[in-house]
């Protein structure tokens, strides 16, 4: 592969011939660094092999195993993944350090799901998620040091709550009801704690906090644009007072990652404030506020989505974030797209439609180039 | 210092909690007595849902099924040759051997005309599930269950009568 490359190099004249042998010499030679990564990937796959086969044959004989050596290997295992993440034990490498830390956080969930199983818990599917978030949580925001701790604990944070949220939306228990709505609206609410985590300088490492910030902002953006699509459903009066009582604790959390953020200068304000205040307006005003599904509903919804993500688009161009504002620009067009499914009707309806989407997206395509343009002139 | 400090408390609480949430549980089934439960396959259709078996405790049930009606209540217990009796009565009754509502392992279920049974589910190995699938749908089986001094009632074991 490296002799076509340099053969290439050599007739564009981009390196001469010494250059060239010297090249070569040193790819074949091998260097630091360079892993031979085929070796690597075959090995690889033959400890996969071995791990699985080791634990069918565990399967396998799950029954005649007793409940002592169970709960006593795993515990061995937990023990020995906690000191290897240990901070004042001798240091193995990042990444090593960073898989025993892996390891002690999968260890917690399958240990609290091997409790349940040999002690018959009654303990539901969200109550295992939740437990494992509340052990692991901690550990795995103070220790960790790369996106793979990061990105364990924020999704793994959204998936539990979320979880909760799902299996309790039909719970009407009486007495406790509001109860009920306040501990959604905390699931609800944890993207929006997740920004504010990661708030908190000298607590965690500087590259897990900010994986939980971009899940968080994810995760607050991909939610709210789908929530969007209640205006095409009736909320009655009811559900929508339902929901105030769910909307409570994402206000507040919201509100302490806005202030928290622009008090630590986490990100700049305009950002904040489109990220975390846009979007809480656009969730509430989808889900809380009575309204009957019709057209005009809708083409509030659409109009409220779009300025949402319009002045996402205004923040990320003037903050100059590209992936943000290419990411905003898509989602207005994505919206713009889904119109022409909603109105299919008549020839006529649909081609008047078609007319109007099609135009709106060239003026789009038209006005982001214009823009980022202008961006590159002003560097 | 303090964050690691932190980061220690962070590593070893996680350890102490799963090792006393284990002594907890065993010493609670060690003190516990041993019952065994008629019982019968909660849907004929699915009785086995994954791993985990669903069935409805087939004990003679006596008593007011209506002090029920809001989830709490207690079930009084009693041995009766090989059969389980289990009178609902309201959590404030004296009773030998209770068994307190609501619990994760009695789920109170009311069928079309108003009757009051009681579900569970314990989970078993791939290997002895088709067994006792039969045996659930012979109305042949049976669970050793343990009952906490605290009223909860924690399945051991499915058997084959």
């Amino acid at each position: 592969m490296i002799d076509r490359k340099l053969a290439a190099w050599l007739d564009a004249g981009l390196i001469d011939s010494d250059t060239a042998a010297r090249i070569a010499h040193y790819e074949r030679a091998g260097h630091p660094g360079h892993a031979p990564r085929l070796l690597w990937a075959i090995a690889a796959l033959g400890l996969f092999a071995a791990a699985l086969g080791l634990a069918l044959l565990v399967s396998a004989n799950w029954d005649a195993i007793p409940a002592a050596v169970k709960l006593s290997v795993h515990y061995l295992f937990l023990l020995a993944a906690a000191l290897a993440s240990w901070p004042v034990l001798p240091r193995l490498s990042l990444w090593g350090r960073e898989a025993a830390l892996f390891f002690f956080s999968a260890l917690l969930l399958t240990g609290i799901v091997l409790q349940a199983q040999i002690f018959q818990l009654p303990i539901k599917t969200w109550g295992i998620l939740l437990l494992w978030v509340a052990l692991s949580g901690p550990a795995l925001f103070l220790c960790g040091k790369t996106r793979l701790t990061g990105i364990t604990l924020g999704l793994g944070m959204v998936t539990a709550f979320a979880v909760f949220a799902l299996d309790t939306i039909d719970r009407n228990i009486s007495a406790s009801h509001l109860n009920w709505l306040f501990l959604q609206g905390v699931a609800m609410a944890v993207p929006a704690g997740l920004v504010l985590l990661s708030c908190f300088h000298g607590l965690a490492a500087a590259i897990v906090r900010q994986t939980l910030r971009e899940i968080g902002f994810a995760t607050i953006l991909l939610g709210v644009s789908l929530a969007h699509f209640v205006w095409a459903n009736k909320v009655a009066a009811a559900d929508a007072g339902e929901m105030l009582w769910r909307l409570v604790p994402v206000a507040l959390l919201a509100g302490a990652a806005l202030l928290v953020g622009k008090w630590q200068k986490v990100l700049p304000t305009p950002l904040l404030l489109t990220l975390l205040l846009g979007p809480f307006l656009a969730l509430f005003l989808a889900t809380a506020l009575p309204h009957q599904g019709d057209t005009v509903s809708r083409a509030i919804g659409v109009f409220f989505y779009a300025a949402m993500w319009g002045a996402i688009t205004w923040a990320a161009q003037k903050t100059g974030r590209n992936l943000l504002f290419t990411v905003a620009v898509g989602a207005i067009a994505l919206r713009i797209f889904i119109v022409y499914l909603e109105l299919f009707g008549s020839l006529a309806e649909t081609g008047l439609t078609l007319l109007a989407g099609g135009g709106l997206l060239v003026l789009l395509a038209f006005g982001w180039r214009a823009i980022i343009q202008k961006a590159h002139v002003g560097q | 210092m303090t964050k690691r400090f932190f980061q220690m408390l962070a590593l070893a609480l996680p350890l102490l909690l799963l090792a006393g949430s284990i002594a907890l549980h065993a010493h609670m089934q060690k003190a516990a007595t041993l019952w065994h439960i008629p019982v019968r396959s909660f849907d004929p259709r699915l009785p086995l849902r994954g791993h985990y078996f669903r069935f409805t405790y087939a004990w003679q049930l006596q008593g007011d099924p209506r002090l029920c009606s809001d989830g709490s209540c207690m079930l009084c217990l009693a041995k009766s040759g090989g059969d389980v009796m289990a009178r609902v009565t309201p959590l404030s009754a004296q009773c030998a051997h209770p068994l307190r509502l609501p619990s994760g392992n009695v789920q109170p279920s009311r069928s079309a005309d108003g009757s009051l049974s009681f579900n569970g589910r314990i989970f078993v190995s791939e290997a002895s599930a088709p067994k006792l699938e039969a045996a659930m749908q012979d109305g042949k089986a049976l669970l050793i269950a343990r009952l906490t001094k605290e009223g909860a009632l924690i399945p051991q074991q499915l058997v084959p009568r």
